[in-house]
């Protein structure tokens, strides 16, 4: 039986596709990388579902792509080497929520904004950590790529709020990791040995989740947020150390962008939370009076500015970046390199940015978020592109290439790095180390099926 | 020459022979732990001084297929760092240089020797600003030991420590040097991610996938003020909402329950202490003025949450203290033994576990004593049901053995697990594994140790 007839069996004929018209969707996403072909897409209900399909695929030896929401803008659920895209989205069920214990267990294809709706309706004193992100992107999906949320500051970035997982491994075998393994509660990643981080930053090659136990967090009944500008780049390591000793926000916005012209400097934005107005007027407080140490150099934004920034920052998630820049460019594409920094690097990473976007005849669009209460900065250098206009995008990928490279000239490391990006950082990485992520993945996967060509060198 | 003679004389070449031993007194204190695991036979203890001296003898080791177990402070007190098949011990304590501390990104690198004490010192003294999550221990115990047995302390708000870990060192059990984390492709050791994780090949297993040689670890904001509020409840059934309800105002730095039933006023209470910090008396008074509502909004009038106005002194400073003098009730029994089961569990767990302890301490003619920790912003707690034994009655040890036993099942029972599990805990939680998720674990350590030689007998082997 040929593979497609294979899938057919497992899904039915409904959830499976080899048409061009719908493999076209599955063959890009919308940054700047190439098109690469997807020769089936699959959509599975179920773990039994995903764990025949790997099964198959291992028989065949046909590539396997496992898809959340497909929004990281660098491709990594784009196949590089054609074969099976395994599209998450029907398993989108919420299957518990733990109020006490203060997590969901959820299946891979649930969204963002399903979580976030399924609180507000049914548990409105809890949230999670929700992502800079549109609301189709999945929980799992964010929580593989190391993402962050709207409290990373006060909480953690998102991989560190799982508990559990359930994953398909490449051989097809379904396991459980963390206290799901052992218990009916999937409560702790402690205190067994800790498998879950072979899952966690491998961008599908090791394995495909298909549930994860997400750590949910105290739902304040206020927040807003501060505006603070200044133009003295070289204040900022002192500045964002003095403000996360106060240990008083939820997240931490840094923006610095060429249009709008107000935004051109450096631009703090604190996001505050509070569940009482004494607690919240008490945080404001503290916050303004910080300035009295960097008077003049540092100012609180009122007005009309200030109102802009809390309409674009404020909403979970926030308006992106890159539409308040939109207007500098029509076409609708937009990619940006996100590079992992420590804070003091920061000021040389803003001036070579400018640098590099200037040179590329690009505006500079700098949106920043400090991560787990100032231990190190996510970086974003955006870039808009006209994606019907080649000459534009090919620019643009020139752009990106040579901001990862200074990223990672400066001591930083790539987030969710496209194929080439990946081979970039594992150019610089101990050989060792090397070796060992290779031992790792040829053990789960000895077939390499898994979104083969990913954390290659 | 013996075998036994030419792995001594090769240990010798490796780090010359003050730092070797065989000799019965030097192995006897490494073959027993202040729990009560029976002592174990030891066969070598070395202290090496560097990683390039960790790594010949990985080395050696692997050549003679001599067990080797890595040893932090050795204070687990589940014998996980006694030698289950002897063979070599690894003692990490000469290995104690503060290598590095970022200011900006809030890190510190040290390696694998560094006490608590000694970071708690060095950062008082330097970084007078920065602090790290400080577990309740003896001071001698390591700052990375205690990450890798996935510890916990007065920072968990912020998770347990292994949370905290930015990037590692490791020497394989093959003898590789082996950066993991952003130190693997960068300067800095600044961040876990975003590569994939290899960390938590480390984390947990204790000791049997490798060998820590350094670790970056997160510091945060040190505060000017510091204090505790006291919780009494008199009907365990109301600690899962009381915490719930602390949790919920995002005022703690830490909450801590406890009951005892030596000395016999404080028998039937028990006590939930969350603390607080700030950098201003106004933000501590706010702080205290929202914790003080908390009562009026959990229990009813027959079952009461009551807010100690006034805690004695001499309690508050022992809470305060850094660390924690938590184990003044250890010893009233006499003769130097203490032992304790920790359970992670779901919070709702927690009154049940609470009954039943009480019966397990007195079925084995043992008092019931309790401190508990939650643990990452309310996501779990840490129940210690604490033992006390006299050391010279082996009577009395066997109680304490056969409670802890006992517990460990009760723990499991109600879907929780285990923390630093001993061998006979271990084997408890493998039962109840899911298979795959076992020979996923095999697999794992199959793969990093293909001789089996780290600290073989843990960990389903």
């Amino acid at each position: 039986m040929d593979i497609y007839s294979s899938l057919v069996d497992i899904v039915g004929e409904d959830f499976v596709s080899n048409q061009e018209e719908e493999l076209y969707i599955y063959s890009r996403d919308s940054g700047a990388q190439q098109p690469r072909k997807a020769d089936y897409v699959v959509v599975p209900k179920t773990v039994e579902d995903v764990q025949q399909i790997v099964k198959l695929a291992n028989k065949e030896k046909v590539p396997i792509t496992p898809m959340g929401g497909g929004l990281t803008l660098s491709g990594l659920a784009v196949p590089i080497n054609g074969g099976i895209v395994l599209d998450m989205k029907r398993m989108d069920r919420i299957i518990e929520v733990n109020e006490k214990s203060r997590y969901a267990v959820l299946e891979a294809g649930v969204t963002q904004g399903a979580l976030h709706s399924h609180l507000e309706k049914n548990y409105s004193h809890l949230e999670h950590s929700m992502p800079d992100a549109p609301p189709m992107a999945t929980i799992v999906g964010n929580v593989v790529i190391q993402g962050h949320g709207h409290l990373s500051v006060s909480c953690g970035i998102n991989s560190q709020m799982v508990n559990g997982m359930e994953v398909v491994l490449p051989t097809g075998e379904v396991c459980k990791l963390g206290s799901c393994a052992v218990s009916p509660y999937w409560f702790s990643r402690d205190p067994l040995p800790d498998i879950m981080g072979l899952f966690i930053g491998w961008f599908g090659t090791t394995g495909i989740i298909t549930k994860v136990s997400l750590q949910l967090f105290p739902k304040p009944k206020f927040r807003d947020l501060l505006t603070f500008a200044s133009d003295d780049l070289d204040l900022l390591p002192d500045f964002i150390f003095d403000i996360t000793q106060l240990n008083l926000m939820d997240n931490l916005f840094i923006i610095s962008q060429e249009w709008p012209p107000w935004a051109q400097g450096i631009l703090y934005v604190p996001i505050i939370s509070a569940q009482d107005e004494e607690e919240f007027e008490l945080k404001i407080k503290l916050h303004k009076k910080l300035l009295r140490k960097y008077e003049g150099k540092i100012t609180l934004v009122e007005g009309k500015h200030a109102e802009k920034m809390r309409a674009a920052r404020l909403p979970v998630p926030p308006v992106t970046l890159g539409v308040m820049a939109a207007d500098a460019k029509q076409g609708g594409g937009f990619e940006y390199t996100g590079g992992i920094v420590p804070i003091e690097k920061v000021p040389e990473v803003s001036s070579r940015s400018v640098e590099i976007a200037h040179k590329y005849g690009q505006p500079y669009l700098l949106g920043y978020q400090l991560l787990t209460g100032g231990h190190s900065m996510m970086c974003g250098l955006a870039y808009c592109l006209n994606r019907a206009d080649g000459e534009d995008v090919e620019k643009v990928r020139k752009a990106l290439d040579e901001t990862s490279k200074m990223i990672l000239d400066v001591g930083g490391v790539l987030w969710k790095a496209e194929a080439p990006a990946q081979s970039l950082m594992m150019q610089r990485m101990d050989p060792n180390t090397v070796k060992l992520m290779k031992r790792v993945m040829k053990a789960l996967d000895p077939n390499a099926i898994m979104n083969p060509g990913n954390w290659s060198d | 020459m013996g075998r036994e003679k030419l792995i001594y004389n090769s240990l010798v070449d490796i780090i010359g022979d003050d730092f070797v031993s065989n000799e019965p007194e030097d192995l006897y204190i490494y073959s027993c732990d202040g729990g009560t695991t029976k002592p174990r036979g030891v066969d070598y203890v070395v202290l090496p001084k560097t990683v390039e001296e960790v790594q010949k003898i990985v080395i050696l080791a692997n050549k003679e297929k001599v067990p080797i177990t890595p040893m932090g402070g050795g204070l687990t007190l589940n014998g996980l760092v006694i030698p289950v098949h002897g063979g070599i011990v690894i003692d990490m304590k000469r290995m104690d240089r503060i290598i590095e501390v970022n200011e900006s990104s809030r890190y510190v690198v040290i390696e694998a020797g560094v006490s608590q004490g000694a970071l708690l010192s060095y950062l008082k003294k330097n970084y007078p600003d920065l602090q790290h999550s400080l577990p309740e221990a003896p001071s001698i115990a390591t700052v990375v030991g205690n990450i890798l047995i996935r510890g916990h302390g007065s920072l968990s708000e912020c998770g347990d420590h292994s949370n905290m870990l930015n990037s590692i060192e490791v020497v394989l059990p093959t003898g590789e040097i082996c950066p993991v984390g952003s130190c693997s492709a960068s300067p800095h050791w600044f961040s876990k991610g975003p590569l994939p994780d290899l960390t938590g090949l480390f984390i947990g297993w204790f000791g049997t996938t490798g060998i820590v040689t350094k670790a970056s670890l997160r510091l945060y904001p040190r505060p000017e003020k510091r204090d505790m509020e006291l919780f009494v409840t008199q009907n365990p059934d109301l600690i899962p909402d009381l915490v719930y309800k602390i949790v919920q105002t995002r005022m703690a730095d830490n909450i801590g329950m406890m009951e005892q039933e030596k000395p016999e006023y404080m028998k039937g209470y028990q006590f939930t202490g969350v603390i607080i910090s700030g950098d201003s008396e106004e933000e501590m008074d706010y702080k205290r003025k929202v914790l003080g509502k908390v009562p009026q909004m959990c229990g009813d009038s027959e079952n009461k949450v009551t807010l100690l106005a006034e805690i004695p002194p001499s309690s508050k400073e022992r809470f305060l203290e850094e660390p924690p003098f938590a184990a003044v009730a250890a010893d009233f029994r006499k003769g130097g033994g203490f032992q304790y089961c920790g359970i992670m569990m779901p919070i709702e767990k927690v009154p049940e576990a609470w009954r039943r302890g009480i019966e397990i301490a007195h079925n084995n003619g043992m008092l019931f004593q309790c401190a508990n920790q939650v643990m990452s912003a309310g996501h779990e707690v840490m129940f210690g049901f604490n033992y006390s034994f006299n050391r010279a009655d082996e009577k009395d040890a066997e109680r304490a053995r056969k409670a802890m036993e006992d517990t460990n099942k009760l723990g499991l029972e109600l879907g929780g697990i285990p923390w630093k599990a001993d061998l006979q805990a271990q084997k408890q939680i493998i039962e109840k594994m899911d298979p795959n998720t076992l020979e996923l674990m095999k697999k794992v350590k199959k793969l990093l140790d293909p001789n089996g030689i780290m600290n073989p007998g843990n960990w389903g082997d």
